[in-house]
């Protein structure tokens, strides 16, 4: 527990990228199982690009596009992860938000499939309030945060949506002060920045009243000796958290309660110095998910020093493009 | 993404050779794929189709998309075709299936929302076995007792017990539905006792034993004899004051035995500012909430003593400290009544927060910002 | 008198209950010896290596050098596998001891077989039972288990669980180890003051601490002279009970000598062993131990090309030629290496041998096996069929100075008939008649013990102590099948039957504490002396240990094979992992057929079923993922164990 010198590793920026613009070149036998990822993985990769400011360069913004739009499920009204697929929250918020940063108007969507979309989102609230993931069911608070933040990329929030929401998510908030996937689930650092995040999407962040409970939680997540989070008491750090836990602690302006020079240095021990790419700890597999959220993570720890574009901590995507959103007032 | 594995670097020879031996299996997976797309497009509906979504989720069972389609599969299926399998068998059938699906993969959303979907199936055909599923799912927590999906499960599980007992109970009579509903409750609290005893770590027991506690005094009270059935629960739950006494001692041992472990804290914490707690204390007896609490700060006070004794530097214990911070502020706030953060901190408090700098480096800028009175010491509702 | 033995009966071993269809190679060598022991003479003209002995070390190191490609022939005098650590049948035991007691059995003596009534009194059939001669327990985490999956052998075996230890303390059995080795146990142990549960619970951290960890290598370093006792005592305050537990029990340390890190190290073993198959610490092999084991290794040497032949020992050996000649009168050329277990010493080497380890010192393993007509369900586990005694030094009548460990295994183990148990216990005291004292007495124990839990005369036996009172005022019984204290005055009118008494003493080279294995040199193994006169192409291996668990049996193994091949680096390093994917597919597609059968988990190991931790590419990818939320797979485990559940 003594204060020791951090030692901190350089970033393989130029790694990550090629580790990024990689990823559709080596197919291997599970590239093709992740199909059913592949919409939040370009939305993972297009956002690490940004981060580290070098989109453009690297992936050419029509074949993104296009991609998009190939896998948009007509029947739905909703894009799914892969061309075929059916259409999911989850897929739909990724393509919307991937639309988004080339597009902020969004006028590429067309009024056609706007609509549809606009619908297919607002189809899947439920009386409770909460968000079921497709016409299947599943419900969760990921989902009631997918639902707000895709009709606040889409400027259709209405009391009618935002109230009942909003009235899930407290009723999901558990006596540490944190919140679970539902009413009476344990409490998970990945739900409490969807909870978190969609509250302040809502403009509601005042219902949290004892904000030093929930951000004493948050800030006893970075653990020893390795300085990095973890998503539940005595559970392992992981660099995902790394994302869900400092962008919560910074929509409650905490960071600080935090050690960011210890988590500064654990996201980088976990980068694969060969081949780039972030893992889940040091020594472990690379992925495209873990590389985009341990650079966001570095974002929001001091953007500035890495060169990187600022990150929204609600939306997860560059404040250059948030900025020109309408926020929901309440 | 990829959790807990290992990185292996492989030599580009490696690679290749991996990739060529890779090629025959991502063959057939395209052309099953290939097959079990073009089959939903045509909105075939058959025996056959169903085999074919059952070899591809074998092989990817978070091809959401063809979950779906087993769905529709399962709820257009010409059932009169194979007689002597009806609905309601298939819906079974699928659930061993994804048995040995969540054997292999116990943490895909996919599969887990797939069971539930044939549940509520059966529900709607009157032909569900909620007690099975009890098993099943008491099996998995015996494997992985934190696993999230594993415990969101058995709350739902508990959930539509419940709701199917009190179906069957008495529609007039309360009591008859509370005493219903106890039974299964006092189960789950018994189920959170032993995985607490196995494991004092396990804060999903304790998370869940929060939850049960108002639920099963609250039922309680609604009985019209209370104390007949469960005689030796009733001695627990008769005042949330001897549920508070039962609790802090079932925490005190947990405390000695593991004083850096963070579950135990939280849920001292818990019990220590509820207000189900506080409002009976102060009802019985004004100030018996400021003597328990004098209480507890003792015991702490005590644990933390032994802890210095052990440490190399004479350290205070982290978590003990905090707790004592913690009573220390709400005792503070007892006797003063004070609302404002600052008004909370003494001298003494003072002193353990530029403590806790020292020993809880991670955490510096929160006892700053306390420090300062911009953060509370203590809970604020 | 003993009867006239008729021909000795050979009980089948796991290796050929299975049928090779499990476990099938491109190539199906002839099983020389397993199925049928070959009864023609050598056909071969030569090899690199020739094993005699088919103990356990010895066929482990068959099996590694041919998997590695070597050539080796392995013979064995005896007309049954195992050699010393042999499991055999009634019968066969009354020939071993007279043999043992005609000086034909090298490294034993004193052998004494009892069987009380004729055969009017006491019916039983030979070969129903399967009795060690060095009976030994595996560690769930052991270098062994390691080899036995990677090897593949454990596809010949089958494994139980044991999770009882009992400690024999204070003129009373306490079975606490259950109770204080988890977390659980200290937690609801309500004997256990606060202090004590917090000192253990901070030995148990400390031990489970990685030994490179600052702080605790510098207190392991200071305490390295130190006895394990005083080091409890003094840096964790606990008391003699718990130490008594860690010590003898859960460690398995034979006396008060043992020092602090070797002690740490045991304790270590057993806590570090509990939850890898589930919540136990130790497997046992069904239907025998060593003796089994071997011959598992046997068969996997078998399949990868060793010659086997029973009945057939070395009777020259000429250095220069190279030329090895058999007492059936043929001969084979030897490329390499000759390794000699010591119980099959040939004559023209006797005094070669007994000149190299004339400077060793030689420990006696002096042991009393016990069949009674009683299962002992009362010390076992629900579901278990065996369990550990331990008797600390001091806690016997005797006063003796080594502890006493019994390994208690019943019908179900498949070592003896249902209703009986079969009690394996030994000492390394080494004044052979304090030693038999010891293990009388330490069954005297036990079977008074036995008998007063089984007693029907509840009313005498049992007391206000036994009882505790209930929130509503009722007496409730604390423990039924307590060894318990309280009853220590009962004195039990039967004498439990007896099937066999067997007692005899072995003597090793190998030290108690294992050191001369894992510090092997020249001047204290036998392995690493050179035999000049035979240009050093004879190696001895060594008796096998006083040592409870298979622990440096693998050491034993590899000290041999980097002797003949130079290095140990490839000690089987055999890729099977093709085989093992077709066999995930097919257990997968085997599952999935017959998704509605239940089986419990726990009763056998985990490598019964699936084949542990076998984590193909597919699983590592899709066990866990989801879009916003990430799922915490942070434990290192296998999630839900999810190889080795069946439900």
């Amino acid at each position: 527990m003594t204060d020791t010198e951090v030692e901190i590793l350089p970033l393989l920026r130029e790694k990550h990228i090629n580790y990024i613009i990689e990823q559709d070149s080596h197919r291997s036998y599970e590239y093709w199982l992740s199909e059913h990822l592949r919409m939040n993985g370009l939305y993972w990769g297009v956002t690490a690009l940004l981060i580290m400011k070098s989109l453009d360069e690297s992936l050419p913004r029509s074949e993104v596009i296009d991609f998009v739009f190939s896998c948009w499920d007509s029947k739905a009204g909703g894009f799914g992860a892969f061309p075929r697929h059916d259409a999911h929250l989850l897929s739909t918020l990724s393509a919307l938000q991937i639309l988004k940063i080339y597009d902020t108007e969004l006028t590429i969507l067309g009024s056609e499939k706007r609509e549809q979309v606009v619908a297919f989102v607002k189809g899947l609230q439920l009386p409770s309030g909460c968000f079921q993931g497709d016409r299947f069911g599943e419900v969760d608070t990921r989902f009631v945060y997918n639902g707000l933040s895709s009709l606040s990329l889409l400027d259709e929030l209405t009391p009618e949506i935002v109230d009942p929401a909003v009235k899930f998510i407290m009723e999901c908030q558990n006596f540490d002060g944190s919140f679970g996937m539902l009413p009476g689930a344990e409490s998970h650092a990945a739900q409490v920045f969807t909870c978190v995040g969609a509250l302040a999407i809502a403009d509601k962040l005042h219902l949290i009243e004892d904000d030093t409970k929930l951000g004493s939680w948050l800030s006893e997540r970075q653990v020893l000796p390795s300085g990095g989070f973890n998503g539940r008491p005595e559970k392992l750090p992981d660099v995902c958290y790394s994302w869900w836990v400092l962008s919560s602690l910074s929509i409650l302006n905490k960071k600080h309660w935090v050690d960011l020079e210890k988590l500064e240095a654990f996201i980088l021990t976990c980068q694969d110095s060969k081949d780039g790419g972030i893992g889940d700890r040091p020594d472990n597999q690379t992925d495209i998910y873990h590389t985009c959220f341990g650079l966001a993570g570095l974002s929001l720890i001091d953007h500035e020093k890495y060169n990187f574009t600022e990150i929204d901590p609600v939306y997860c995507m560059p404040t250059e493009v948030t900025k020109t959103f309408k926020k929901w007032k309440s | 993404m990829q959790h807990g594995i290992k990185r292996i670097n492989l030599s580009e020879e490696a690679k290749r050779a991996k990739l060529e031996k890779d090629k025959a299996k991502i063959v057939e997976y395209k052309q099953l794929s290939e097959k079990v797309f073009s089959l939903r497009d045509d909105e075939v509906y058959s025996f056959d189709a169903l085999k074919y979504t059952s070899v591809l989720l074998k092989m990817n069972p978070e091809f959401y998309t063809i979950w779906n389609y087993r769905r529709d599969i399962l709820t257009n299926l010409k059932y009169e075709q194979e007689p002597d399998n009806d609905y309601a068998w298939w819906l079974s059938y699928d659930l061993g299936f994804l048995m040995s699906l969540l054997k292999k993969f116990p943490k895909v959303y996919w599969i887990w929302n797939h069971r539930s979907w044939c549940l509520f199936e059966l529900v709607k055909l009157g032909k569900v076995n909620w007690q099975y599923e009890f098993g099943v799912v008491s099996k998995l927590l015996e494997l992985d007792s934190r696993n999230f999906h594993g415990w969101q499960y058995r709350r739902f599980v508990v959930e539509n017990i419940e709701l199917e007992s009190t179906k069957k109970a008495a529609p007039t009579n309360k009591s008859d539905e509370s005493s219903v509903l106890l039974e299964i409750d006092i189960n789950e609290f018994k189920y959170t006792t032993e995985k607490i005893s196995k494991n004092i770590s396990n804060f999903s027991a304790w998370h869940n034993r929060s939850k049960l506690i108002p639920k099963i005094y609250h039922l309680f009270q609604a009985l019209d004899s209370p104390n007949e059935k469960y005689p030796e629960v009733f001695e627990i739950f008769k005042s949330p004051q001897s549920i508070l006494n039962h609790e802090l001692e079932l925490i005190k041992t947990g405390m000695y035995m593991d004083a850096d472990d963070t579950s135990v804290w939280l849920y001292l914490y818990w019990l220590l500012t509820e207000k189900l707690f506080i409002d009976d204390l102060n009802k019985s007896k004004k100030g018996r909430y400021l003597s328990l609490l004098k209480e507890e700060l003792h015991i702490v006070e005590e644990l933390n003593k032994l802890e210095k004794d052990d440490h190399v530097e004479n350290w205070d214990n982290c978590w003990c400290l905090k707790t004592i911070v913690l009573i220390k502020g709400l005792i503070e706030k007892e006797e003063k009544g004070a609302t404002n953060p600052r008004d909370l901190l003494t001298n003494d408090i003072k002193n353990h927060l530029r403590t806790l700098i020292k020993i809880d480096p991670l955490r510096k800028g929160k006892y700053l910002d306390q420090l300062e009175g911009k953060a509370s010491i203590i809970p604020t509702i | 008198m003993m009867p006239p033995y008729q021909r000795t009966e050979r009980r089948k071993s796991m290796a050929e209950r299975r049928p090779s269809v499990s476990y099938t190679p491109p190539v199906i060598p002839h099983l020389a010896g397993l199925e049928k022991p070959q009864e023609l003479s050598l056909k071969l003209e030569e090899c690199d290596v020739l094993i005699m002995g088919t103990g356990l070390v010895e066929s482990i190191l068959a099996a590694s050098l041919s998997w590695q490609g070597v050539q080796v022939l392995h013979i064995d005098n005896k007309n049954y596998y195992g050699d010393s650590s042999s499991t055999l049948t009634i019968e066969q035991l009354k020939k071993w001891c007279m043999e043992v007691n005609q000086g034909r059995m090298q490294h034993f003596q004193d052998a004494q077989i009892y069987v009380p009534g004729g055969k009017t009194t006491n019916k039983f059939k030979s070969k129903d039972y399967g009795i060690d001669l060095t009976p030994k327990i595996m560690f769930c985490k052991s270098d062994l288990l390691s080899l036995l999956i990677k090897s593949r052998v454990y596809k010949y075996l089958e494994f139980q669980s044991l999770s009882n230890f009992h400690v024999f303390e204070n003129d009373d059995f306490s079975q606490k180890i259950t109770t204080q080795t988890s977390k659980e146990d200290i937690f609801t142990d309500k004997s256990l003051s606060l202090i004590t549960k917090r000192n253990l619970m901070k030995f148990l951290k400390f031990i489970l601490t990685d030994n490179k960890e600052p702080q605790k290598k510098k207190v392991l370093q200071e305490s390295s002279k130190s006895r394990i006792s005083d080091f409890l005592v003094s840096q964790f305050s606990l008391e003699k009970p718990q130490i008594n537990e860690l010590v003898y029990s859960i460690g398995l340390c034979i006396n008060e000598d043992t020092k602090t890190p070797e002690a740490l190290a045991k304790i270590k073993r057993f806590l570090s062993s509990f939850d890898v198959y589930g919540n136990f610490p130790v497997m046992v092999s069904k239907y025998g131990g060593p003796g089994e084991i071997s011959q598992g290794f046997c068969r996997s040497a078998a399949v990868a090309g060793t010659v086997y032949k029973l009945n057939t020992a070395l009777v020259d050996y000429d250095p220069k030629s190279k030329i090895a000649k058999f007492n059936d009168g043929s001969h084979v050329k030897i490329n390499e290496k000759i390794v000699v277990s010591p119980s099959q010493i040939p004559k023209f080497l006797q005094s070669s041998y007994n000149e190299i380890t004339a400077p060793l010192k030689q420990y006696s393993i002096t042991r009393l096996i016990t069949v009674v007509r009683r299962d002992c369900k009362e010390w076992m586990s629900e579901q278990e069929s065996s369990a550990i005694v331990v008797f600390p030094p001091h806690s016997l009548p005797t006063n003796n100075d080594q502890s006493v460990q019994v390994i208690i295994q019943n019908g179900g183990t498949g070592v003896c008939p249902e209703g009986q148990s079969i009690w394996f216990s030994h000492t390394s005291e080494q004044d052979l008649n304090r030693a038999k004292q010891d293990l009388e007495s330490a069954y005297g124990k036990m079977e008074t013990s036995l008998l007063r839990e089984s007693t029907s005369d509840l009313d005498e036996a049992f007391d206000d102590h036994d009882f505790v009172l209930s929130a509503q005022g009722t007496p409730v019984f604390i423990n039924s099948f307590k060894l318990g204290e309280s009853l220590s005055n009962f004195v039990p009118k039967e004498k439990l039957e007896i099937v066999c008494k067997l007692g005899y003493v072995q003597k090793t080279y190998v030290n108690p504490d294992l050191s001369n294995i894992f510090h092997a040199k020249p001047e204290n193994n036998v392995v690493l002396k050179n035999l000049e006169d035979a240009k050093n192409d004879i190696i001895f291996s060594n008796m096998p240990s006083a040592e409870l668990s298979y622990d440096g049996i693998i050491g034993e193994a590899k000290l041999i094979y980097q002797k003949i091949t130079g290095t140990d680096e490839d000690f089987f390093d055999v890729d099977f992992e093709d085989e093992d994917e077709e066999d995930n597919e097919y257990n997968e597609a085997h599952k999935v057929a017959s998704t509605t059968t239940m089986k419990s988990v726990g009763s056998s190991g985990g490598i019964v079923g699936g084949g542990p931790n076998s984590n193909t590419n597919l699983h590592a990818l899709s066990s866990d993922n989801e879009n916003v939320i990430e799922d915490d797979s942070d434990d290192d485990h296998n999630p839900f164990g999810a190889d080795e559940m069946e439900l």
